[in-house]
């Protein structure tokens, strides 16, 4: 396929419709950078590929700066011998259209989507995605166009990028349209089940049954238990159905035997009666019988207690002649401790106590009376010290003797004095003679000189023997004032001085002195009499202790001789004795008062005890005369004890009698009443127990219903069946599928297996050509190129050196003419049939211009089979190649467009 | 007297068979129990007999409960027999104890024992009701003979196999010769789905509407008129099915055979009411326009029936043309494997490949070339 023209408007730099005109063979776009030629490769590649409608990022950038009208583009191509034209608009009112000439005339054969898809395939393309088209999906043109900003060589990129390409055109290479069709077939069933790289593909119905089985098997196992509860609900029920029969059955049985059992026992009713007769009978006699006993006991008992209530009344009696002779002793005892007191104990101990009290009289006279004397000494004291303060106090008041205020006052007068004085001296006037001769002066009045200099404090004369009289005078005013000053304040000092007949200030000061002493004297004494008076006034003292020792005396007069004439230690010592003999016999008299309150003690109680032993006695007689009348009273009905004791005899053999008969009836009764009675109520019980259980069997009944019930409402049956089916319809279809996806698997590997050993067929050709040109360009530097499976540079072989060289290892502009070479070789291959569009964009720039020159005769090769759109800054490297120059943008001018 | 018999309406079935479509097939068996009641009330027959498997199991859902007790409450006041069988046999908590089905009119009596049963002063019943799912006992095995002038007609109604058909170990067998050995004038059968009249006086009525594709005769309902005792009965068959269950198995190698698959499958009117199972294979020298026809064919009734299962066993066409290069090299070594032998080079990986998926491989090359072509 090759392109006639391309014509542009609204499309990047082109704003205004522009028209190239293209030839077969080589094209050289030429014009400075930005002119636009890439812009012309840009809608090349998007006319060819891009989605119309699209509106990716890159489609945008397409529009002129501030422009909202869509890019559109016209392409004039011719495809063997069909020409068609391609009509392409993006974004604003975006269209594509195909149209085919035929008849002289533009045929419309596609718009839209199915146009767009017709223009990809001229070159083979691929749809691309949501985006603007990128390499892989270009095609032929993928290995064909070699545009700016798509890598050179570098291995990764060119790798992950370009191979897809190669591999797509190499699968193109030489296959009709029917392989290609098959093959896109076996790809896409290959795609169905599998990504590229042989993995399951999530989107495949395989991943989808593998998915959604296991979710389906999950949800029927739960539907199944359900199911499942309900078989189980369904066996228990049966089993308490068996389980109810059985017990209903039972309970049959026993309420069959019950109603015979108390047949029975309605029918010996009449024994009862028989037996309670008996019963009520017997109970009679043994109550007789008890009687008598009781009463038979009874008498023996009192017998017994007559006997024990006659010896108690003997004991009474001792006891009581016993305790009458006790209390006798006990009160007589009593009289003699009594008498003893009062007629012996009780005098002795008061004329103690008197003696020794007029004793303690005289000794505290005595005492008195040495106080006395000390109180009186002391009153002597006071009156002494008390005259003294007065001879003292009179001193005082007749001393003259200035205070201590007046003393300071006659300082401060003496101070001022003499600053006046010195105030004069200050003011006077001073002179000195300075004679020739001696001569002697004299002043009047006279003053005294100062190391030959006066000082004249009033009007002087000086007499000069032998020179005549000086008269100095001066001072003024003030020095008047000062003597005036000086003079009252003397006059005051000297009166003061007078008052207190002092010569000056010493005497003053010690007038003021000796009075200080004196009032310091004064102020001792004092001190003095009032610690004497702390202990009373000696007066009053005296006058107490004299009272206090006249009632002494009183009380003393009645003492003998002797005692009076007592003192001190042997006052002391018969005071002492006598003290200890009152202490003695009054210890004496307490112990004989403690005696006698014993014996009274002992007297009361005594009589005490001969009250209770009375009382005993009385009691005890009592009790004999009650049981003897009991035992009378007991003994009326039947005359003796002998007369009882034969009636107990008789009735013991009624109660046997009656008690043999009894118990016949009794076991009588037993056989025909009780056993069958017990046997019935043991009936009655399992037939209430079974009841239960059958109640607690109908409660787990209507449970098991109940759930059964609920169960049959959420259609568990035939959503199991449904699932069931379902999933039966999905494991049916799985091993089919999986089935195929191999067989498809194994075919699509089959495929690339062999389309990859022919691309290495194809490799030689292309090898080989491109070799032949690299030996050309490079003045046979390199004499073999190795291609890989996929096309690609693997590596150069040296001339010189004869070794391989890696293609990463040459010059980035040998990579690069290496690429140019190769895509130039696969164009030459591609174009044995049909030419084919091979686009260099500034791609030879690299080059030096010898190799450019050399890429002269290359491109011209390349000519005779393709369509070469080269563009350059600079057309001349290539003139005389019969190349068509086509100038951008100036040759694109279109006078008619707009 | 004139009776309706009928048996094993498999109510709830879930007819896996159906696959998606067992729901459909669910209602449409409720469809045909309503054709028999509809037969019932327009022959004005005296009683109907079910005998057994009105219900596929116990655990059928409520709703088919509370519709078979619609349908039987319809039939009012036409006494109705119903007979526990081998699916819904008499067991505490089963189907017969549901609410839903206590709720059925007065005229609906279900059989749950073995003792005859008075209907009028003409008729015995001697019904044979099913208290487990399995058991090698003949259920008729109580029924007395008549007795000496008794003039009664004598009607007996169970459910098993009767020993005259095949099968090791019959479920619930009965002897053949019951109807005679125990005087019954006649013995109405439930358990086989076809029609089936073994004797003169023995009848199994079959499904009133098919479960599968390997029953025979089923879809009927049976009106049996006896005029007296001792007299033969006179049985006549009523079709109440709604659905047919075709299966067809056949090779497809031109036009001929797809167009006989066609005229197997009947009107294309009724097809909304078949269940189709196809199994076909493609022979390897099948015509193009034979593929193209069976294509077509299959399309169609995908479309129009209620249910297609369809499967396809396909091997590699014979005489497909395919592209030279890459495509003709792939099936030259596939063949080569096929063929048993080890191709060199290129191809060798596939001979450890299983049979089966080669082949596959290889159909599916001819298939998509074949795809390429038209």
């Amino acid at each position: 396929m090759i392109v006639e023209s391309i014509t542009v408007r609204s499309w990047r730099g082109f704003r205004d419709r522009h028209r190239f005109e293209l030839q077969e063979g080589l094209n050289l776009l030429v014009g400075l950078n930005e002119a636009g030629k890439s812009t012309l490769f840009e809608v090349l590649q998007r006319t060819f590929f891009d989605r119309y409608n699209g509106s990716s990022q890159e489609l945008k950038a397409m529009q002129p700066l501030s422009s909202s009208l869509g890019p559109e583009a016209e392409l004039i191509v011719r495809n063997g011998e069909v020409r068609h034209r391609i009509v392409k608009r993006f974004l604003e009112s975006a269209e594509a259209r195909l149209y085919s000439w035929r008849s002289d005339a533009w045929e419309l054969d596609h718009e839209g989507d199915q146009a767009d898809a017709r223009i990809r395939a001229l070159l083979e393309g691929d749809l691309p995605g949501r985006g603007a088209t990128k390499e892989e999906h270009r095609g032929l043109a993928q290995a064909l166009w070699y545009l700016q900003r798509e890598d050179a060589l570098p291995s990764d990129t060119w790798n992950a990028a370009v191979e897809r390409g190669l591999q797509g055109m190499v699968e193109v290479v030489g296959s009709t349209p029917a392989e290609a069709a098959l093959l896109s077939r076996v790809e896409a069933s290959y795609s169905e089940h599998w990504t590229p790289t042989g993995k399951l593909s999530s989107k495949s119905p395989i991943s989808e049954l593998r998915d959604e089985i296991p979710r389906l098997e999950e949800e029927l196992a739960k539907l199944e238990d359900r199911l499942a509860d309900a078989a189980g609900h369904r066996e228990s029920l049966e089993h308490l159905a068996l389980e109810r029969r059985e017990k209903s059955e039972r309970v049959a049985s026993l309420e069959r035997d019950a109603v015979e059992l108390q047949n029975r026992i309605d029918q010996a009713a009449s024994l009862a009666d028989e037996k309670v007769a008996a019963e009520g009978a017997l109970d009679d006699l043994r109550s007789d019988r008890t009687s008598l006993r009781a009463r038979l006991e009874q008498i023996v008992a009192l017998n017994g207690q007559i006997g024990t209530a006659e010896a108690e009344v003997a004991d009474a009696r001792s006891a009581l002649a016993y305790a009458e002779l006790e209390e006798e002793k006990a009160r007589r005892r009593t009289t003699e401790l009594r008498r003893r007191l009062k007629e012996d104990v009780d005098p002795r101990l008061k004329s103690l106590a008197d003696r020794l009290q007029r004793l303690e009289a005289l000794q505290e006279a005595r005492q008195l009376e040495r106080d006395e004397a000390r109180c009186r000494e002391r009153g002597e004291r006071l009156d002494g010290m008390r005259s003294k303060v007065e001879g003292l106090e009179e001193e005082i008041r007749e001393m003259r003797a200035p205070s201590a205020e007046e003393l300071e006052t006659f300082r401060e007068t003496v101070k001022e004095m003499d600053l006046a004085r010195a105030r004069v001296d200050v003011a006077a006037i001073r002179v000195r003679f300075r004679l020739d001769h001696d001569v002697d002066v004299t002043p009047d009045p006279p003053v005294e000189p100062e190391d030959g200099e006066y000082l004249i404090t009033t009007s002087t004369r000086f007499e000069l023997p032998g020179v005549g009289e000086i008269e100095v005078s001066g001072g003024g005013a003030d020095l008047e004032e000062l003597h005036a000053t000086i003079e009252e304040i003397q006059e005051n000092r000297d009166a003061v001085l007078a008052r207190f007949a002092a010569d000056d200030e010493q005497g003053l000061y010690d007038a003021h002195e000796g009075r200080s002493r004196l009032r310091q004297a004064l102020e001792k004494l004092e001190s003095n009499i009032e610690t004497l008076l702390e202990d009373g006034d000696p007066a009053e003292e005296l006058e107490e202790l004299r009272e206090r020792l006249r009632e002494r005396r009183d009380s003393a007069a009645e003492l003998d001789a002797e005692d009076l004439a007592l003192e001190g230690d042997a006052l002391n010592r018969r005071l002492k004795s006598l003290r200890t003999d009152r202490e003695e016999l009054a210890d004496a008299k307490d112990e004989l008062a403690a005696e006698q309150e014993e014996a009274r003690d002992q007297h009361v109680e005594a009589v005490e005890a001969k009250g209770e032993a009375d009382s005993r006695l009385r009691e005890r007689t009592a009790s004999e005369k009650s049981l003897r009348e009991q035992k009378s009273k007991l003994l009326e009905q039947h005359g003796s004890v002998g007369k009882l004791e034969s009636l107990l005899e008789t009735q013991d053999a009624k109660v046997g009698a009656k008690e043999k008969e009894l118990e016949e009836l009794a076991e009588a009764y037993a056989e025909r009443v009780e056993r069958p009675r017990e046997r019935l109520e043991d009936l009655v019980e399992q037939i209430s127990g079974l009841q239960k259980s059958l109640n607690q069997l109908e409660v787990e009944k209507a449970r098991l219903s109940s759930a059964l019930e609920t169960l049959a409402g959420e259609n568990l049956y035939s959503r199991t069946g449904d699932l069931e089916a379902e999933l039966e319809v999905k494991r049916q279809r799985l091993p089919v599928l999986e089935h195929r996806a191999e067989g498809a698997k194994v075919l699509r590997e089959l495929v690339v297996d062999l389309l990859a050993e022919r691309s290495a067929v194809l490799a030689g050709p292309v090898a080989e050509r491109v070799t032949a040109w690299l030996g050309e360009l490079t003045a046979e530097a390199y004499d073999q190129v190795e291609l890989t499976a996929e096309l690609k540079p693997a590596s150069v072989r040296s001339s010189r050196y004869r070794e391989n060289l890696d293609v990463s290892q040459l010059s980035h502009g040998t990579q690069e003419q290496l690429v140019v070479l190769l895509r130039l070789a696969i164009g030459v291959l591609l174009s044995d049939e049909e030419p084919q569009l091979v686009v260099l964009d500034d791609r030879l720039v690299n080059s030096d211009p010898v190799r450019t020159s050399r890429f002269r005769p290359i491109l011209q090769e390349v000519c005779d089979s393709c369509q070469i759109l080269l563009a350059t800054c600079n057309d001349s490297a290539y003139s005389g190649l019969g190349a068509r120059v086509v100038r951008i943008p100036d040759d694109g001018q279109d006078p008619e467009g707009s | 007297m004139k009776l309706l018999h009928t048996a094993d309406w498999q109510l709830g079935a879930r007819v896996l068979q159906a696959g998606p479509r067992a729901s459909d097939v669910r209602k449409r068996r409720l469809k045909a129990a309503e054709n028999a009641v509809d037969v019932a009330l327009s022959e004005d027959v005296d009683l109907v007999l079910l005998a057994g498997d009105t219900f596929e199991s116990h655990d059928v859902d409520d709703s088919v409960v509370r519709a078979a007790v619609r349908l039987l409450d319809q039939l009012a006041p036409i006494p109705v027999y119903v007979l526990p069988g081998n699916h819904d046999p008499y067991v505490a908590g089963g189907v017969w104890d549901r609410l839903s089905w206590r709720r059925a009119g007065e005229h609906v009596h279900l059989l749950t024992e073995p003792a005859e049963r008075l209907i009028g002063d003409d008729l015995a019943l001697y019904p044979c009701p099913l208290m487990q799912k399995r058991s090698p006992r003949d259920p008729t095995g109580w029924i007395p003979g008549r007795e000496e002038g008794d003039e009664r007609i004598r009607i007996g109604v169970a459910h098993g196999t009767l020993d005259i058909l095949p099968g090791d170990t019959p479920n619930f067998p009965i002897a053949a010769d019951r109807a005679g050995s125990a005087s019954l004038d006649y013995l109405a059968l439930g358990d086989w789905h076809g029609y089936m009249k073994p004797s003169s006086s023995t009848a199994y009525s079959g499904t009133i509407e098919p479960t599968g594709y390997a029953e025979e005769d089923p879809g009927w309902v049976v009106i049996v008129e006896v005029d007296e005792a001792g007299a033969e009965p006179r049985l006549r068959k009523e079709r109440v099915a709604t659905l047919e269950w075709v299966r067809v198995e056949v090779a497809i190698r031109d036009v001929t055979d797809v167009r006989a698959v066609e005229e197997r499958l009947g009107d294309r009117s009724d097809w909304p009411d078949r269940l189709v199972r196809l199994r076909l294979e493609l022979l390897p020298d099948c015509t193009d326009d034979g593929a193209s026809e069976f294509a077509a064919l299959r399309a169609e009734l995908e479309e129009a029936c209620l249910l297609l299962d369809c499967q396809v066993e396909e091997r590699a066409r014979e005489g497909v043309s395919l592209p030279e290069g890459v495509p003709a090299r792939t099936d030259e070594i596939l063949a080569t494997v096929l063929d048993g032998r080890i191709p060199d080079g290129v191809g060798r990986a596939v001979s450890s490949e299983p049979e089966a998926v080669v082949s596959e491989a290889r159909a599916l090359l001819h298939r998509l070339a074949a795809e390429v072509d038209r």
